[in-house]
């Protein structure tokens, strides 16, 4: 256990180098003086200065990098150009409202995801799960900007159920938040819902044929029992990976859900950072992003070794 | 002997009916993106202020956009540039992916600890934050765009093909040719290559509908295809802003989408089936 601990940090404090640089090369590699890409065009002489001395821009190339990981470790990851404020400060103030969206949508998907996916395994091959199987194929398959725009123009423009746009805090008013906030969240759960769902049912399928299930059944169980005392929980298992997985597509999603929406989350940050060639502020977001990734993909690894005590001892070599 | 293996392999296929409406409808916009100067006949560029925002009429039958353009011209060449970009950009990450993954997988140790490490990183991009941070760098075009769709999807095919390069390696007839005298890059090529092309197919069949919704997504967003070049992302962007006053705007395009998307993850679900006999 605690080698494949060690094993599995180690990969990816080398994942989280290499994710800094290709970011660090990345930015480099924006034509100009990097002290004027790192200022804006708006920054005077004394500005350029000031950054040309912290970044130790006119040092060797590996020495700029070491200068620029120690201080995004130490949290400062330069400031935005746009607003003068710091990066990790202005993500850390839009963050909440991203995060408030993806859990919401977590919450959508998975309650349709699991009821469908176990729903349509015990009923395989019925009319339900061919149903279900073509919903889930189109969940996959639609363009989540376009579902937004038509639940707009449905559920807006034509009903007038929802407003089309727009943000309140939650702490102003939970429910004008949750109005606002309810077809966002979907758009984004959609497509998850449908890569879950169809997971779930597969991996149901695979269990509901396994040995001790069918010895359950012949100790005469009822069929209710099978399924969710004892298909449920082990066929939730590599749901749960493909959750850790897929919390790439949230981040992704975000960005295009809340252009949409006009949420004031950070997807919508870093489309106007990249439009105002804030080039610290997209940076900043594609390096925190990147990081979390392998964060949450990390602590779903551990988590999925401690539901499953195979995984520990070979399933896990190789690595790549 | 070849004639009957083809036989089985169509009954088979004819026995999935969804699979052969989603390759059919592919075909169809393959026919629309080739043949656009032909069946939409309206210039997609040419503005006409007498006609603004006008509802589907047999003159045009999807209606006009906020230019007075018809909009059956502009989704029918919009098609074009939905194809190039899926299909380039994957293009490009199978160039770039299956040759480094075959590397990795047959040569191992230290070679395959450095593509492996940097195509760990270069996952955990998310990728449609990678492809905004490239377009970032490039500069918004649909040749940058389709190049950034292209170096997103890339570790997905290093993985992918170094897998089946360590699983085809212990087969008996790849170690049969090794024991003949078979050298390590004609094992590749002429052994190890051939069996995995199908996978390698049926993975493209799921990531090309991907690129095109990720291509949509930076025209959408502006990073993609610039005006006033029809594309179905940027058109979908536009008709946003004219949700109330011409809904028929939003329709078309994204039915578009919709519609190939579906019909390549179709007929790609029916290829898997035909190549892996393992049933779900």
């Amino acid at each position: 256990m605690a080698e494949f601990l060690i094993r599995r940090v180690a990969i990816s404090v080398v994942t989280l180098f290499v994710i800094s640089l290709i970011v660090f090369t990345g930015v480099r590699m924006i034509p100009g003086d990097p002290a004027r890409v790192m200022g804006g065009t708006d920054a005077d002489a004394a500005g350029l200065a000031e950054i040309r001395q912290k970044y130790g821009l006119d040092d060797p190339v590996p020495l700029q990098y070491l200068r620029w990981i120690g201080l995004a470790l130490r949290g400062d990851l330069g400031e935005s150009i746009r607003t003068r404020e710091s990066v990790v400060w202005t993500v850390a103030r839009k963050l909440p409202i991203t995060i408030e969206l993806a859990a919401l949508s977590l919450l959508i998907a998975l309650a349709i995801a699991i009821p469908a996916g176990v729903f349509s395994a015990a009923r395989r091959n019925t009319v339900w799960d061919l149903l279900a199987n073509a919903v889930s194929l189109c969940g996959l398959s639609v363009p989540s900007f376009w579902l937004g725009i038509m639940l707009i123009l449905f559920l807006s423009v034509r009903l007038q159920w929802l407003p089309a746009s727009g943000f309140v805090p939650l702490w102003e008013s939970p429910l004008a938040n949750l109005q606002r906030m309810i077809m966002p969240a979907f758009v984004l759960g959609a497509g998850l819902a449908a890569v879950l769902m169809r997971q779930t049912r597969n991996s149901m399928i695979e269990i509901l044929s396994a040995d001790y299930i069918r010895t359950a059944w012949s100790k005469g169980l009822a069929g209710r029992a099978v399924i969710f005392r004892h298909a449920f929980r082990n066929g939730l298992i590599p749901v749960v990976t493909i959750l850790g997985l897929q919390t790439g597509a949230l981040m992704g999603g975000a960005v295009v859900t809340e252009q949409i929406f006009v949420v004031p989350g950070f997807g919508r940050l870093i489309v106007e950072a990249v439009f105002t060639r804030d080039y610290p502020l997209v940076q900043g977001v594609v390096l925190i992003t990147a990081s979390a990734y392998v964060f949450i993909n990390l602590l779903v690894d551990l988590s999925y070794s401690l539901l499953n005590p195979r995984i520990r001892i070979g399933g896990a070599a190789g690595g790549g | 002997m070849a004639a009957s293996s083809r036989g089985r392999l169509w009954r088979r296929l004819w026995r999935r009916p969804p699979a052969v409406v989603g390759a059919g409808v592919v075909l169809f916009f393959v026919v629309l993106a080739v043949g656009a100067p032909w069946i939409a006949t309206a210039d997609p560029q040419r503005s006409d202020y007498g006609k603004i925002r006008k509802a589907p009429t047999a003159a045009n039958p999807f209606g006009t956009d906020d230019l007075g353009r018809d909009t059956f011209s502009r989704v029918v060449w919009g098609t074009r540039v939905s194809m190039q970009a899926g299909v380039f950009s994957i293009l490009l990450a199978i160039a770039i992916g299956v040759p480094a993954g075959l590397v990795a997988g047959s040569q191992r140790g230290a070679i395959d600890q450095l593509i492996m490490r940097l195509t760990d990183a270069w996952l955990a991009f998310p990728f449609l934050i990678l492809a905004i941070g490239l377009v970032t760098i490039m500069g918004a075009s649909l040749t940058n765009a389709t190049v950034a769709i292209g170096l997103a999807a890339t570790p997905t095919y290093i993985r992918l093909t170094r897998g089946l390069v360590l699983s085809t390696q212990e087969e008996d007839y790849v170690q049969a040719a090794r024991a003949l005298g078979a050298g390590g890059l004609r094992t590749i090529l002429r052994h190890v290559l051939p069996n995995i092309a199908s996978a390698l197919l049926v993975q493209a069949t799921v990531s090309i509908p991907a690129a095109i919704i990720a291509e949509a997504i930076l025209s959408f967003l502006g990073l993609g295809v610039q005006p006033p070049t029809p594309s179905w992302g940027t058109m979908l962007a536009t008709a946003q802003q004219f949700l109330e006053t011409a809904p028929w705007m939003s329709w078309w395009p994204g039915l578009a989408i919709f519609s190939l998307t579906l019909s390549f993850n179709l007929a790609g679900d029916g290829l898997r089936d035909l190549l892996d006999p393992k049933d779900y």
